[in-house]
């Protein structure tokens, strides 16, 4: 029987800088970390950028990765989303319309097999619906933060909407999805 | 409710999420650090920011993309390379020895410029300039010319015969990445210039790509 490594494991052999086990972990991840990265950034070649830099820190700081914390997919993802918010910030992209990003993530667009680990197939579909329910100002709020990494007192000037008023909505909304993900919990 | 727990509560989203800031931050998170309630709710919406990552669309990688990544990271760093400088780099010790085989009015000149160059920099804050050539196929085609400081910057200008249908620039760093430069577009002189988010020194090359395809215009930054 074949049995796919785990992601810890690839990530251990990744860590060695043995070649075969470092290309099945870039294989496992990659289609996820340059999409995050092209969600956020927008641009392929500067999301391809993101995405090298992601797996060069994972590589170097794989010593730092604690499996108690969270999941290697969540590790690798967040280093993903820091670097792409840092790029956007540090090169003044012309902003995205929200929406735009909040349709994207409306879509289920997983390759087969690569997301194992994760969210069960019904979870992340009601994490989706969950997204798509929300009222608009909160389902804004919530992607300027999550994708775009905007302080509330960012989204309140770009916005022109009280700063506590964008506060709530963030906090409102995060509190739903999370009540989503609990129901079967 | 501890008006303490309120406040770090009312902040939980904005922490798990990573845009908390200021003052209120530096708060909740010492708070937090005495707190186990606070603490668990701000990890509940970790958990929900977390998932909000994985929810992003897969994309299919560029072609060669695994390779890049793998060159990158197994590979041992390049040792920094040499590479032609201008006058800038002509120290005044430099001069001096050259003085022993020149005539003492052209080492006065060369002094002069490169004190002239130095100062060009030093008004700035820049650190090199310097130029490469854009060649198509084995004819050159042009010049590019690098700026090092605080931003760091490029100005290419192309030959007449090869500028028709050049629509975008690209570069390729030393570590495989490469790099759309969005301000790339030729003026009617065939020169285009503007800032670049990294040294200089990191670019391996820069590519101009006609529309419709075909041969690509390359300076080589490090020959």
């Amino acid at each position: 029987m074949n049995v796919e490594p785990s992601d810890e494991a690839l990530l251990a052999g990744f860590a060695t800088g043995d070649p075969r086990t470092a290309a099945a972990f870039v294989r496992r991840f990659q289609s996820r970390v340059y999409g995050l990265a092209l969600t956020i950034v927008r641009q392929p070649a500067v999301a391809e950028e993101v995405a090298q830099e992601t797996f060069a820190r994972v590589y170097r700081h794989a010593g730092n990765y604690d499996p108690r914390k969270g999941r290697v997919s969540t590790w690798l993802l967040s280093i993903a989303r820091n670097l792409a918010i840092d790029v956007t910030r540090m090169r003044r992209f012309e902003p995205v319309d929200p929406d735009l990003i909040a349709a994207e993530l409306a879509i289920d667009s997983r390759g087969p097999g690569v997301d194992e680990m994760a969210l069960q197939p019904d979870e992340r579909a009601r994490l989706r619906a969950a997204i798509s329910e929300l009222p608009e100002d909160q389902r804004s709020a919530l992607v300027q933060a999550a994708y775009m990494g905007r302080t509330a007192r960012e989204i309140s000037a770009r916005n022109d909407v009280p700063l506590g008023t964008v506060k709530t909505r963030i906090r409102t909304a995060m509190l739903k999805l999370r009540s989503e993900l609990e129901v079967e919990d | 409710m501890d008006p303490r727990c309120e406040e770090t509560r009312a902040l939980a989203a904005e922490l798990a999420l990573g845009v908390a800031d200021g003052e209120e931050r530096g708060r909740a998170l010492q708070h937090l650090a005495e707190c186990a309630e606070c603490r668990t709710e701000v990890e509940k919406l970790s958990d929900v920011a977390d998932e909000l990552a994985l929810l992003a669309p897969h994309r299919e990688v560029p072609v060669g993309f695994e390779s890049r990544v793998l060159a990158r990271v197994l590979s041992p760093p390049a040792p920094r390379r040499r590479r032609r400088r201008l006058l800038v780099a002509l120290a005044p010790a430099a001069a001096a020895a050259a003085a022993v085989a020149i005539t003492l009015a052209v080492v006065s000149d060369d002094l002069r410029l490169a004190s002239h160059y130095r100062d060009t920099l030093k008004e700035a804050d820049g650190k090199e300039f310097e130029t490469y050539s854009l060649a198509a196929g084995g004819s050159d085609a042009g010049t590019v010319f690098s700026y090092e400081g605080s931003p760091s910057w490029l100005f290419i200008s192309v030959d007449p015969a090869h500028r028709p249908g050049l629509s975008r620039a690209v570069l390729v760093t030393d570590d495989g990445a490469q790099l759309e430069l969005n301000w790339f577009q030729l003026d009617r002189w065939g020169s285009s210039g503007g800032g670049i988010p990294m040294d200089p020194d990191g670019v391996a090359a820069l590519r101009l790509l006609p529309a419709g395809g075909g041969e690509p215009l390359v300076a080589h930054f490090n020959s």
